[in-house]
């Protein structure tokens, strides 16, 4: 599976286009993704299957990514024990969990299910931004709301 | 390489194998023979012999039938060879209690040796011995009768058994069934003819024109843009020129303008570095680190990932022994290699001990995000402050009634609104798929999927016609390679086979006309042959089976069981005659009636070892290498009520 956008991504950030990454659009669609995938996983918000595109948009992470691709499964591991309610002394299940979502054959370090998950929080993520923000006109304007949703008040 | 039996040993079998240890001696004689009554364990010993050199498997009841008494709990048998210089001990144990058996090898070897688990003979040879190939090693007797049977087609499979062309069709069979699953693939994608193929071609150029044009089409907008740019700059540049006819009010809009610039600089760099910042998941709240670091901690204090990956165990199933010593056996092996996925990759580990390092020199930076986010707002409320200052001041001049302005400022709205409709155009062009049918023929991005799945399906129809090709060609070529072998190893045996008998039986010129399933003799006048006597049947088929074994690596020792005693004494001599020579080690389990005719026969050869194993009356097993023993031992009891057998 790999990277699936979230159903609709493109068309709420159709404002904001990838491709220049000079601070005025994003650098790869993954960028687009990747801020309504931590969205996502701090709020817990796990989304549908049928929340998403048919097709990956990218099989492994982009260079600016790569470095963070344990950081993410970190995050993934954290939120799902946290979404399954599992103590943080059962040893058994956090294995169980890490073996379940960890796939070393992977080009993301990511199982299928892995993969499939981490789409579902992006597009639980897409659906947290979509209710907060209007659709942005401009990478500017989305970057401060973002920090904004992150950081109320600042 | 020669291969030779040194000796064997029992112990605690049933029958006349409680206690029985025979010595071959280190360099042993070419023929042996091996006088046992009936019911001392003549044809079990045999079948042991079989046993330990093709590691075959038992059933419980296998090994039940060899317990001696219900109190006996163990039992084993150990079989000496040489392999060139090398000794080898074959054994196996037997818990009866259990009813299983285990096979052990003693060897020496440079490091390690001594006794270990399972039979590892050298591995051309243990390959070589397959449960079907005992049969030629371990011989009965009836085998030879098989091998000229022509109901049966032993001696074609014996040739395919030595030469192991099975492994030819195997191979051609996995071949066909990719073949199969090959064709399946075309006959899914329709693509099973060169149509098909042109179809797709088709389908892939149009896709291609398609995109092309699209490419094109946004490169021609872009262009445009440009142009239009320029004539934007120059507009506002004769704006700014006539504002500027007022020395002050001049100064005032470079200056304005000037803030406009710098502030969409600093709105640009602030908003690429954020996004950098933003990157890293860790430091956009402490919120995110504290949990990455709570689950590192989580895991150190549950010793998580376990030091013990999943290839070990992959590793440890196919060990003999586990660790510990105790030993793997089908059932652990089985049971570890069903357990060895609840346990981390090696990989899997080096994921979350990379996540753990990772989370140890991670810092958040929310001041640092926030400030960024806040000079991005203030730089914004700068640029739209000095925007608007800046068209203050052309309003200002227009509405001196400054015509050249005015018209400008008309063309200007122009081109904003030209500028709009190809950003719009361009959106369509680059930005995501639209709704609807056929998207790929409005959308780049479309087309380009498009294009690549159209290009795999060419690839995929172009390469499965291709596989299939090959896969025709391939089987043929194995199937031709086996039979051609088949034929050339047959005919080169059936030659051995006659040179053999020329030499043998001189005065008979019998020969072996074809091999086709079993040997069939002719003679000279090439008509089929008949009236062969069993004695010469048994030297065809030893003939035979001796040059069977000349091409083969390894030469190996030849057991055969009471090879005499459905001959008649006549038929014996022969035997007895012509065989010895083809070997170069016998070892001929006898009863006492075989002695007329047969044994006799070799009491003046040189080299032979006569051995005589019996039991008294107190049950104790004897052995006797005495020549005159041999040839006077004399039992009543050809028949014993203990004899017991095992099926190879």
């Amino acid at each position: 599976v790999s990277f699936v956008a979230p159903k609709g991504m493109l068309e709420f950030f159709k404002g904001v286009p990838h491709g220049k990454g000079d601070g005025t659009q994003f650098a790869t669609q993954f960028d687009k993704y990747y801020l309504c995938l931590l969205v996502g996983l701090d709020k817990r918000r796990l989304g549908q299957v049928a929340d998403l595109e048919n097709d990956e948009f990218v099989r492994a992470y982009p260079q600016d990514f790569a470095a963070q691709a344990e950081m993410i499964a970190g995050l993934l591991i954290d939120a799902e024990l946290d979404r399954q309610a599992i103590g943080t002394s059962d040893r058994e299940s956090i294995q169980q969990v890490m073996l379940r979502l960890l796939d070393h054959n992977s080009p993301t370090g990511l199982s299928e299910v892995g993969s499939q998950l981490l789409n579902q929080y992006s597009a639980g993520g897409l659906a947290l931004l979509r209710d907060a923000l209007p659709s942005p006109q401009s990478l500017p304007d989305f970057l401060y709301a973002y920090v904004q949703i992150w950081h109320p008040g600042a | 390489v020669d291969v030779k039996i040194r000796g064997w040993r029992c112990q605690n079998l049933r029958g006349g194998l409680r206690n029985l240890s025979v010595d071959l001696g280190r360099d042993p004689a070419r023929w042996t023979l091996v006088q046992m009554p009936n019911g001392t364990g003549k044809t079990t010993t045999m079948q042991l012999f079989a046993a330990v050199m093709t590691s075959r498997d038992w059933t419980t009841e296998d090994v039940q039938a060899l317990r001696p008494s219900a109190e006996v709990t163990s039992g084993s048998f150990e079989l000496q060879v040489l392999v060139g210089n090398d000794p080898f001990s074959l054994g196996v144990e037997f818990d009866f209690d259990a009813g299983v058996a285990a096979y052990t090898t003693t060897r020496v070897r440079a490091e390690g040796g001594g006794k270990e688990s399972g039979i590892l003979l050298p591995d051309p040879l243990r390959i070589m011995l397959t449960p079907d190939f005992a049969r030629l090693v371990v011989f009965d007797g009836e085998l030879a009768r098989q091998i000229r049977d022509l109901k049966r087609n032993e001696a074609t499979l014996a040739i395919r058994r030595l030469y192991r062309l099975e492994l030819l069709d195997t191979l051609s069979e996995v071949a066909r069934r990719q073949g199969e699953l090959a064709k399946r693939r075309i006959q899914a994608s329709q693509a099973e003819t060169q149509k098909g193929i042109r179809r797709r071609q088709t389908m892939h150029d149009e896709a291609e024109a398609v995109l092309g044009e699209l490419l094109l089409r946004a490169d021609d907008l872009e262009k445009k843009q440009e142009r239009l740019a320029i004539d934007k700059l120059r507009l506002e540049g004769l704006i700014n020129t006539r504002v500027s006819t007022n020395a002050g009010r001049g100064k005032l809009l470079e200056q304005r303008r000037e803030l406009v610039r710098t502030a969409t600089d600093e709105i640009r760099s602030e908003s690429q570095r954020l996004l950098e910042r933003l990157r890293t998941p860790a430091a956009i709240h402490e919120r995110v680190l504290e949990r990455l670091r709570a689950l590192g901690g989580k895991l150190d204090q549950l010793k998580l990932p376990q030091t013990m990956s999943r290839e070990f165990f992959f590793e440890l199933a196919e060990r003999d022994a586990c660790v510990c010593g105790r030993p793997i056996g089908p059932l652990e092996h089985d049971t570890i290699l069903e357990r060895a996925p609840q346990y981390l990759a090696e990989n899997q580990i080096a994921i979350i001990n990379a996540m753990k390092s990772a989370v140890r020199t991670a810092t958040a930076e929310p001041e640092e995000i926030k400030r960024l986010a806040e000079a991005i707002n203030a730089a914004d409320r700068r640029r739209r402050g000095a925007s608007e200052a800046v068209q203050a001041l052309v309003d200002a001049a227009a509405s001196e009634g400054d015509a050249a302005i005015a018209e400008a400022r008309s063309e200007l709205a122009v081109i904003a609104g030209q500028m709009n409709a190809i950003n719009l155009d361009l959106l369509a062009l680059k930005g995501p798929p639209p709704p609807g049918a056929e998207p790929w023929r409005k959308s780049i991005r479309a087309a380009q999927d498009e294009l690549a799945q159209r290009k795999r399906a060419l690839e995929d129809a172009t390469d499965t016609r291709r596989l299939a090709l090959q896969t025709e060609w391939f089987t043929s070529v194995l199937d031709r390679t086996r039979k051609q072998a088949e034929i050339r190893l047959t005919e080169e045996i059936r030659k051995r086979t006659n040179l053999k008998l020329k030499r043998l039986i001189p005065s008979e010129a019998l020969q072996v006309s074809r091999i086709d399933g079993a040997l069939i003799l002719a003679s000279e006048d090439g008509r089929e042959r008949a009236g062969v006597s069993e004695g010469q049947s048994l030297a065809v088929a030893y003939a035979f089976l001796t040059s069977l074994f000349e091409a083969a690596s390894y030469r190996l020792p030849f057991v055969v069981d009471s090879p005499a005693v459905s001959l008649d004494v006549m038929v014996r001599r022969e035997v007895a005659t012509l065989v010895p020579d083809l070997f170069h080690q016998m070892v001929m389990f006898v009863i006492s009636s075989e002695r007329e005719g047969f044994a006799d026969a070799f009491y003046a050869r040189e080299g032979t070892k006569f051995i005589t194993i019996w039991r008294d009356e107190t049950g104790t097993v004897n052995q006797s290498k005495d020549l005159q023993f041999f040839k006077d031992f004399h039992t009543d009891t050809e028949s014993d009520p203990e004899s017991v057998g095992v099926r190879p």
